[in-house]
C-alpha cells in the first residue's frame, strides 16, 4: 500500500506542476503564486475550471484519481497503524 | 494594467463565484475529514519532498481559529487567522446574490488597493516559510 502512496504522491506532484505552469502562463503570476501557497488546492480548482481552455482534461483526471487513491491509501495505512484490540 | 503592488489579490478570487463555490465545497470536504481525524487534501509538495510548502499547516490553523483557539492556531501557522478571514470572504462571495457580492468585492478591492495589504501579506508569507525552514520546522510531516 505504501507503493500506492508513493506513486500517487509523485503523480500529484507532476500534475500540480503542469497545472502551475499553465496558471503562470494564462492567469498570471498572482494566481500562480496562489496555486503554490494553497497546497495545490487553488491550482486544482483553477485546473478544472479552465480544463477546456488548457486542453488538459487527461492530466486533471489523472490528478483527481491520484488524490482519491492517495486518500484511500492513507486511510488504509492509518488504519493498519491502529493496534487491534 | 495596474502595476503589480496595486493589483488586488483577494478580489481576483472573489470575482470568480463559480471557483469560490468549488473551493468552498473542497474546503468543506477537507475540514469534515479532518474533524473525523482523517487525512483530507494532501499537499503534493509535502508528500513528494517531505518538506512543507508555504501553506502547510494552514488548514489546521484555520480549523483552530474556527474553534476559537487562537493560540493553537498560531502554533500551526501564523497566517491562519488571516486565512480564516479570507476564506470567510470567499465563502460569502460564493453564495451572496450578485449585487451584494459586487458591493462587498468593491469594498475589499478598495482596501487592497489603498493599503497593498495582500501583497505585503504574500511577502511576509514567504518570509515566514523561509524562517520555518531555517528554524528546523521543515521536516514535520504532520504539518499537512
Amino acid at each position: 500500500m505504501e507503493i500506492v502512496l508513493y506513486v500517487t504522491s509523485l503523480g500529484s506532484l507532476i500534475c500540480w506542476i503542469m497545472t502551475l505552469v499553465q496558471m503562470f502562463k494564462r492567469a498570471g503570476a498572482l494566481q500562480g503564486i496562489l496555486g503554490i501557497i494553497t497546497c495545490g488546492l487553488w491550482a486544482f480548482v483553477w485546473g478544472w475550471l479552465n480544463v477546456k481552455d488548457t486542453n488538459q482534461k487527461t492530466h486533471m483526471m489523472v490528478w483527481t484519481v491520484c488524490i482519491v487513491l492517495g486518500m484511500v491509501a492513507n486511510f488504509v495505512v492509518m488504519g493498519s497503524l491502529v493496534p487491534a484490540e | 494594467m495596474k502595476p503589480w503592488p496595486r493589483r488586488p489579490l483577494l478580489t481576483l478570487l472573489m470575482r470568480q463565484p463559480v471557483a469560490c463555490r468549488f473551493l468552498t465545497f473542497l474546503l468543506l470536504a477537507h475540514f469534515s475529514l479532518m474533524q473525523l481525524g482523517l487525512n483530507g487534501w494532501s499537499c503534493p509538495f509535502l508528500l513528494a519532498t517531505q518538506r512543507p510548502c508555504p501553506g502547510c499547516g494552514l488548514s489546521r490553523s484555520v480549523l483552530m481559529c474556527a474553534r476559537g483557539n487562537l493560540q493553537e492556531a498560531l502554533s500551526f501557522h501564523a497566517f491562519g487567522p488571516l486565512s480564516a478571514i479570507s476564506i470567510g470572504l470567499l465563502i460569502l462571495s460564493a453564495f451572496l446574490p450578485h449585487d451584494s457580492r459586487e458591493r462587498l468585492t468593491t469594498q475589499v478591492e478598495r482596501f487592497e488597493i489603498a493599503t497593498g495589504a495582500s501583497h505585503l501579506a504574500l511577502l511576509f508569507f514567504f518570509l515566514y516559510w523561509a524562517m520555518r525552514m531555517v528554524a528546523g520546522h521543515g521536516t514535520i510531516p504532520a504539518l499537512a
